[in-house]
């Protein structure tokens, strides 16, 4: 089979609970170079989901396949495609930017050459060229989000899972992080992301997912999605949701 | 916040004060349990812990109360030699806890926003630090205080006010030192020697109490004669104070607590008004960035690979952490007089340097341990390794090895030294250390306890128990080696204590990963 027309991660029946049920028997599909935002209400099961598809916690059930492999027989080749952002940038306050990018091009075995180009270049276009040789621990909280995501892209990775990326970023950086993942999905490489921000996921996004109580409750397009809510043709994402969410009696004990 | 300050109208002394015990309870008990009702197990063990204490210092008691203990000039020396260790013990203590409270606790912007004094803020904050200095302390020394006052006389109660009077002036100098620091080198540096500077006093003291037993004999009884010779002059009268206060004077008691009180309070008037821009100042400097070395500013090539990268970072983060790395290096200080000791005192066969063997064995355990236990537990981007194409064996492995590479380089020299003397000393020394190193690194793995590091302390391992077992395996193989070199067949003692803890070790990592 041609990996082109692989979707670009396929979950089946995932499962996860911890005290509760956290995701319920999730279906998800998400297609090649497609820019897909997971919304949903706090604890619906948004991060737990996507930690499990980058391979940080294991599931209790169901597939999870990313560009045809199978994540849970084959994680190490599932996470050499993978790059996962957390709204908690991963950073080591005593690396300086260059040394963190050279680590993590390291783990992911990115040739020094390329990965000193990479890292060149991602740190021009992020504004932290003046900074790559300062100790992450004096910079501000846009800066580590930004050295963060210059990680996450180091290796190149064809589905890039962003969890809140644009926590604590100001409205510059915000747009230098937005004009990046545009830019990302357009020369094809997969991004699924959380936000709370609507109107970010309502602009930047090629389809929306809306997940509560660990299950998926709509999905497609702004204009599909309108449809789904019966809301008016010219309502916003956040009409959308709050229709969507406030409809079930979750919403009220998430929320 | 807590329900109490919620429920307070204004933050008052007490209000505060009980605020900052109930957290320095809830650390003692490590319990993420809440509820009040869950707060008697902790009062209770240290109840039995007390009682214990007054069992063990019972045989001592008896000991010196044969006959009644009179306060000659030799009582005297000893007493004062005793006190002044504990003072400095309790600096040691009251340095760290100032640093720690400084910069460690989440809630000095908390506090500092609310409308209250500062210097009521400091005050609750040096009594806070003041009450766990003297309570650990008088743990050990009460018990035999009390002892001594059923069987040969009350005046040794006194020594609860010499403890308190202690523990005041010890916080109020720690409060001192830390802001001296801070006025002549900075926030950011006084974190790292303020905690240094702790515990390089703690470890002077040690190596005072081991003086006896490292020095020559001559050089002994000359230190013995000048103290003497100074005692006599009365120009450090005040140090006998402690002494003379528990054989009953009241002038000695009341001038001590008098000491005690107002350098406490003058050192919380002193620094309270500054108090507030000194923790602006430390929030500052976190926020400013750390300026760039001449080294760091020069175009350097991207070096690959997972296990050079992986070690490279553990390298780097150890080396920026000047804190971290000096607790290990600074257990030194505690060892090597011990390991001087037991040179001066053993005739072991074999070459002139055989006595350094054991203590080589040791101190690569201790080493190795530390070392171990700062890469493996102490991470700061758990998710990011794990969500690497890189399998959890290799990132382990590499992270060993980016802490025992070091050891290696370390125990090579003396081991060659060794070596140079008598091959089979060297040979023998280097099993030793390598199989020192190899137990510490896996109690470390079966104790580990991994966290973001810099919430990281080296001391703060997996338990008291790894602690011990850690330390008592190093014991181990310092005797186990000692007996080898002796060819005593009682090296077989201590190999199987040893086999016997890392047994118990496994099984307990066993049990808590199932």
């Amino acid at each position: 089979m041609s990996t082109d027309i692989l979707p670009a991660l396929l979950v089946k029946g995932l499962t996860k609970a911890f005290d509760k049920t956290a995701v319920d028997s999730l279906d998800l599909t998400v297609r090649q170079g497609e820019l897909y935002a997971l919304l949903g209400p706090n604890g619906a099961g948004k991060t737990t989901t996507l930690r499990m598809v980058a391979g940080l916690t294991a599931p209790d059930a169901g597939q999870i396949q990313i560009f045809g492999i199978d994540a849970r027989k084959n994680p190490i080749g599932a996470k050499r495609i993978v790059a996962w952002l957390p709204d908690d940038p991963m950073l080591y306050d005593k690396l300086t930017p260059l040394e963190y990018l050279e680590f993590i091009a390291g783990l992911w075995g990115v040739a020094p050459t390329v990965a000193q180009k990479r890292a060149d270049e991602l740190l021009h276009v992020l504004g932290l060229w003046d900074e790559r040789n300062a100790r992450c621990e004096g910079f501000s909280r846009g800066m580590k989000q930004k050295a963060a995501l210059a990680g996450a892209l180091i290796h190149d990775p064809k589905l890039l899972i962003l969890d809140e990326p644009l926590t604590g970023l100001d409205a510059a950086a915000a747009r230098q992080v937005k004009d990046l993942l545009q830019t990302r999905a357009q020369m094809g490489a997969t991004i699924i992301l959380t936000t709370h921000i609507l109107e970010v996921a309502e602009r930047l996004s090629d389809r929306i997912g809306i997940i509560q109580s660990g299950k998926l409750r709509a999905e497609g397009t702004m204009a599909e999605l309108r449809l789904q809510a019966g809301t008016a043709g010219a309502s916003s994402l956040e009409d959308v949701f709050l229709e969507m969410v406030a409809s079930t009696p979750a919403f009220g004990a998430a929320a | 916040m807590s329900d109490a300050l919620l429920r307070s109208e204004s933050l008052n002394i007490p209000k505060l004060m009980r605020h900052e015990m109930r957290l320095w309870s809830r650390g003692l008990s490590r319990s993420k349990q809440t509820s009040k009702s869950k707060s008697w197990p902790v009062a209770l063990v240290v109840a039995l812990v007390f009682v214990a204490l007054h069992l063990i210092a019972l045989p001592f008691a008896l000991g010196f109360s044969n006959e009644p203990v009179a306060l000659d000039a030799k009582t005297l020396a000893s007493l004062t030699a005793v006190a002044c260790l504990l003072f400095a013990w309790m600096v040691s203590q009251a340095l760290n806890s100032v640093t720690q409270a400084l910069y460690s606790r989440g809630d000095v912007e908390l506090l500092l926003t609310a409308p209250v004094s500062m210097r009521h803020v400091l005050t609750v904050r040096a009594l806070a630090i003041s009450v766990p200095v003297i309570f650990s302390w008088g743990f050990i020394i009460l018990p035999l205080a009390n002892w001594m006052a059923f069987f040969d006389s009350p005046h040794w109660l006194l020594t609860y006010p010499v403890m308190a009077a202690l523990g005041l002036l010890a916080t109020a100098t720690g409060l001192v030192l830390t802001m001296a620091l801070f006025a002549l080198i900075g926030p950011r540096r006084t974190r790292v020697l303020g905690q240094i500077l702790s515990v390089l006093i703690g470890a002077s003291a040690f190596i005072a109490l081991q003086a006896r037993a490292v020095l020559p004999d001559a050089w002994v009884d000359a230190i013995a004669k000048s103290l003497a010779n100074l005692s006599a002059s009365g120009k450090f009268a005040f140090t006998e104070l402690p002494a003379r206060a528990v054989f009953g004077s009241w002038n000695a008691s009341l001038v001590l607590v008098g000491i005690g009180v107002l350098s406490f309070v003058a050192a919380v008037w002193l620094f309270g008004g500054t108090y507030a821009a000194k923790a602006a100042a430390i929030a500052g400097a976190t926020e400013k960035a750390m300026p760039q070395t001449r080294m760091q500013r020069q175009a350097r090539s991207f070096r690959g690979g997972t296990n050079i990268s992986l070690m490279l970072k553990e390298w780097r983060l150890l080396r920026r952490d000047p804190w971290l790395i000096s607790q290990v290096l600074l257990q030194l200080i505690y060892i090597i007089p011990m390991g001087f000791a037991f040179w001066k005192s053993s005739e072991l066969p074999g070459a002139p340097s055989t006595g350094l063997a054991p203590m080589l064995a040791m101190l690569a355990g201790q080493l190795a341990g530390g070392l171990v236990w700062i890469t493996i537990s102490g991470e700061d981007a758990p998710d990011l390794v794990a969500s690497a194409p890189v399998a959890a064996g290799q990132i382990l492995r590499a992270k060993i090895l980016a802490a025992t590479i070091p050891v290696a380089m370390i125990m090579l020299l003396p081991v060659v030294f060794l070596a140079r003397q008598s091959l089979y000393l060297g040979g023998l020394t280097a099993a030793a250390c390598t199989v020192a190193a190899l137990s510490a690194t896996l109690a470390c793995l079966w104790t580990q306890k991994p966290r973001p590091r810099k919430t990281f302390g080296y001391r703060q391992k997996g338990s008291v128990l790894a602690n011990l077992a850690e330390t008592a395996l190093n014991f181990c193989w310092f005797f186990a080696l000692a007996a080898v070199l002796w060819q005593s067949v009682w090296a077989l003692l201590p190999l199987g204590i040893a086999a016997i803890l890392m047994s118990v070790l496994y099984r307990l990592h066993v049990r808590r990963i199932v």
